[in-house]
């Protein structure tokens, strides 16, 4: 009895030098008192890591190091139920070295762990519990949040690659860990898709190159390891490197650009190839140099348009939607999401190349005059389409579009205003007149903008003046020795034609107009001049004008019988 | 040349007309060639280019069954060309027969297309063979020759078409029968067409009404008018699917002028019977 009291005394004085420093009076006495009979179970090493613990978390918070304590008993009584002193020791141990980074993740990881070891179990046996403590507590030396995770993945990781294969994954995400803690987390939680796929090596290789991938950008490095089975599957694991490849050089300029690379290289893969992708990364680097939003919304429409269009025009896009990004970047989202659709119309009336004018023009006037007006003029394409179409082929529309642009080399607001005018001009003077004013007002544009504007807009003096030499139609001097020939043809003798004010003719001669305006097109013109002219020679060619009794025969008989009379 | 002119060639046959020829008369000119031919006498066919001239001579080649024996006549045609020369083979001189020799060896008929283009010995050479002599004078042999019934001297002219200078002499001129052959009639010339090159009739009628109203502009611009040679070759095309602008331009426009006005005048011509 008194050795007992003895013994229990000297227990408690050891406890109480464990405890003294954090905890005094009543706290530590019923403490001391709760942890004594654990004495015999754990040994006073055993305490010691659970006082060390406790004394981890009492600098940040006693209550909970005074909760944790008052659980110990029943918790090392559970542990002890699943193993023995030392797997107690193993699990305060890893706990001690998680809370040196984070109390409450400790905290939790003590509780839970009666539930992992259960499920350790399950797999293996008691001493394989405590290895697999063991591993988690030499990977926590790198980083606490890859040795918890290890610990929940390990039934699993055991069930698929055995307790070797554990270890040597515990490896891999060690090495990962001491740089990247994310990417090593990230691999352990792939680790078995990527066993079951691509076996031990090939997971060695993915985890060598995420952390290659990682010292550019972890999230790139993370996101690469949650695609790899699938990009594994579809490229095999050389495709999984160059893409890999190509996401790091874009994470230089941005790394949400890069991911945005990584999420869809399986989509550009199929439809462009690696070399597609390639070119479409490169370009939008290049974008995300300056915009990384527009980069990667473009990144995200690209699949969709790189097929439609060449990449000369999604550069073109690019570039205006970053420049109206710089001012209003809801107007940039919508412009960018109703491109493919916009890019349908535009193809109705020309190709690729016709539509990367399109959108360059609206880059040009966007750079030089505003993007609003690049914008207005961007949505009203497709009625201005409509309308030139009415005057001819889809050439007509190219053409304008064609000359527009090379009047935006001189005048952005010029062209704007040229090609709003273009259906009415052609209206009035025909593609050929309208090729005459685009000339003239790039001519204008070189002395003065306002002045080439207001040209074609109609608002100059100028304009009346030069729109009326347009319309003035079809000089009968300038076709008179062809219609004479014509003539002289079908008649077989050289008539004269002579210039009067309508079609008509005396027999000897064919009066002709001095000028026809009733077209715009001079081939048209000249037609009416050829319609007049044959009118008035066939008079003269079947004998209109012949004078022939037989013909007023009938009319004479009629006359004789009603007014004439016998003899006369 | 000369070997064209070895009168081998004619042993082998190479001068008969073995199959008819296509030919339409335009009027009573085989009748009068059969007449001239009984009677020995020579003929001058008068007619624009392409008027079918040297396709009467080889139809009535054929008919009479006489080698035919033709020289396209050029400005530096000789009396010798047609009568024979001398040539020099290794160590031995030899004679060949020229055209007009062979025919009148053979009693085939000559012709000599375009005559008056030749130099004007060749008119002293072919005179003693237009009357009543008909005999040919080689004086390099220092022989007479005298032409068989059988032989037949024909001349082709074209009275427009040669400049003054090369106007053909009334001293020759009439010592021949002369047959006139002007454009066939729409008709006839609307059958020649259609049937030498397979064109629709409708298509071949209209080619001549086009080409009568531009052969109106004959001496008013164009030197000569399409001939009917043209329209076949314009039928001929059509048919075998050359685009019809194509197939008008190049034969009915192209060919008769340089004149960019006088073209147009054509071509506005053209589409009033084709939808150009």
């Amino acid at each position: 009895m008194v050795r007992n009291s003895i013994k229990r005394a000297l227990g408690e004085r050891k406890i109480k030098k464990l405890l003294r420093g954090h905890y005094e009076g009543e706290v530590l006495e019923k403490l001391v008192s709760e942890l004594y009979p654990l004495l015999d179970r754990v040994g006073y090493d055993g305490l010691e890591q659970v006082a060390g613990l406790s004394t981890q978390v009492a600098r940040y918070s006693g209550g909970t190091a005074v909760r944790l304590l008052e659980k110990s008993p029943g918790l090392i009584d559970t542990l002890l139920e699943y193993g023995d002193k030392e797997l107690v020791m193993k699990v305060y141990g890893l706990c001690r070295q998680v809370a040196r980074d984070t109390i409450f993740a400790a905290a939790r990881l003590l509780d839970e762990s009666p539930e992992i070891i259960d499920r350790l179990l399950k797999h293996g046996d008691k001493e394989m519990v405590k290895e697999v403590y063991g591993l988690s507590g030499r990977v926590a030396k790198y980083n606490w949040r890859t040795a918890v995770r290890l610990l929940g993945m390990s039934p699993e990781l055991i069930d698929r690659v055995g307790y070797e294969g554990l270890e040597k994954v515990a490896g891999l995400s060690s090495q990962v860990a001491k740089d990247h803690s994310d990417v090593a987390v990230r691999l352990l939680e792939m680790s078995p898709e990527l066993v079951d796929r691509v076996g031990y090596e090939g997971l060695e290789k993915v985890a060598g190159l995420s952390s290659q991938v990682a010292k550019a950008h972890r999230e790139i490095a993370v996101r690469l390891l949650e695609m790899s089975p699938e990009l594994i599957d579809r490229a095999g694991y050389e495709g999984v490197e160059r893409i890999a490849s190509i996401s790091t050089q874009v994470a230089k300029y941005s790394w949400r650009t890069a991911v945005s690379v990584l999420g869809m290289s399986p989509e550009f893969i199929d439809r462009v190839g690696y070399e597609g992708l390639e070119e479409v990364a490169a370009f939008c680097s290049q974008i995300a140099k300056k915009d990384s939003f527009v980069a990667a919304r473009l990144l995200a429409m690209s699949p969709e348009l790189v097929n439609r269009v060449s990449n000369d025009c999604l550069e073109k896009i690019a570039d205006l939607c970053r420049q109206v990004n710089e001012d209003d970047g809801f107007v940039a989202a919508k412009l960018l999401d109703e491109c493919p659709d916009f890019i349908v119309e535009l193809l109705k009336y020309g190709d690729k190349e016709f539509v990367t004018g399109v959108y360059g023009l609206s880059c040009q006037i966007a750079e030089d005059y505003n993007w609003r007006t690049a914008v207005r003029l961007l949505n009203e394409c497709p009625d201005l389409f409509k309308q030139l179409h009415k005057y001819g082929d889809k050439g007509l529309v190219n053409d304008v579009y064609a000359l527009c642009t090379q009047v935006a080399e001189y005048s952005g607001s010029t062209a704007v205003s040229l090609l709003e005018v273009s259906s009415d001009l052609i209206d009035r003077v025909g593609y050929d007149g309208f090729e005459k004013v685009a000339a003239h007002a790039a001519e204008l544009a070189k002395i003065g903008e306002g002045r080439a504007t207001s040209f074609v807009r109609g608002e100059s003096s100028e304009y009346a003046a030069f729109i009326d030499t347009l319309t003035q139609g079809l000089a009968l001097k300038k076709v008179k020795p062809v219609l004479a020939n014509y003539l002289n043809a079908l008649l077989g003798y050289r008539i004269e034609i002579v210039e009067a004010r309508g079609a008509s003719t005396d027999g000897a001669r064919i009066y002709l107009p001095e000028r026809v305006q009733e077209f715009r097109e001079e081939d048209r013109n000249f037609t009416m001049y050829k319609v007049m002219a044959t009118h008035e020679e066939a008079h003269l060619e079947y004998g209109s004008f012949d004078f022939e009794l037989m013909r007023v025969q009938g009319v004479a008989s009629r006359l004789r019988a009603k007014y004439g009379c016998e003899g006369t | 040349m000369l070997e064209r002119l070895d009168s081998r060639l004619y042993e082998d046959g190479s001068f008969e007309i073995k199959e008819e020829p296509f030919y339409l008369p335009q009027g009573n000119e085989v009748a009068l060639f059969e007449a001239a031919y009984e009677n020995k006498l020579p003929i001058m066919l008068k007619g624009p280019t392409g008027s079918g001239k040297t396709r009467l001579v080889e139809y009535m080649a054929w008919k009479l069954g006489r080698p035919l024996f033709t020289v396209a006549c050029h400005d530096d045609l000789s009396g010798n060309d047609l009568t024979g020369r001398y040539i020099i083979k290794g160590d031995e001189v030899e004679w060949i027969d020229g055209p007009l020799l062979m025919a009148v060896k053979n009693g085939g008929i000559i012709y000599l297309d375009e005559v008056v283009e030749a130099r004007k010995d060749t008119t002293v050479v072919i005179h003693p063979l237009t009357d009543y002599r008909r005999s040919l004078l080689i004086e390099k042999l220092g022989m007479i020759f005298h032409a068989p019934d059988e032989f037949m001297l024909v001349i082709s002219y074209n009275p427009g078409y040669q400049s003054v200078l090369k106007e053909l002499k009334q001293s020759t001129r009439q010592r021949f029968v002369s047959i006139n052959l002007g454009w066939p009639s729409e008709d006839l010339e609307t059958q020649i067409v259609h049937q030498e090159t397979g064109v629709e009739e409708d298509t071949a009628r209209r080619l001549v009404k086009a080409a009568n109203k531009i052969r109106n502009l004959i001496h008013q611009g164009l030197e000569e008018g399409v001939s009917t040679r043209e329209l076949v070759y314009a039928g001929t095309l059509l048919k075998s699917g050359v685009p019809m602008r194509d197939a008008l331009y190049s034969t009915m426009t192209e060919p008769l002028t340089h004149d960019a006005d006088l073209k147009r005048s054509i071509e506005e011509i053209l589409k009033n019977y084709f939808n150009l």
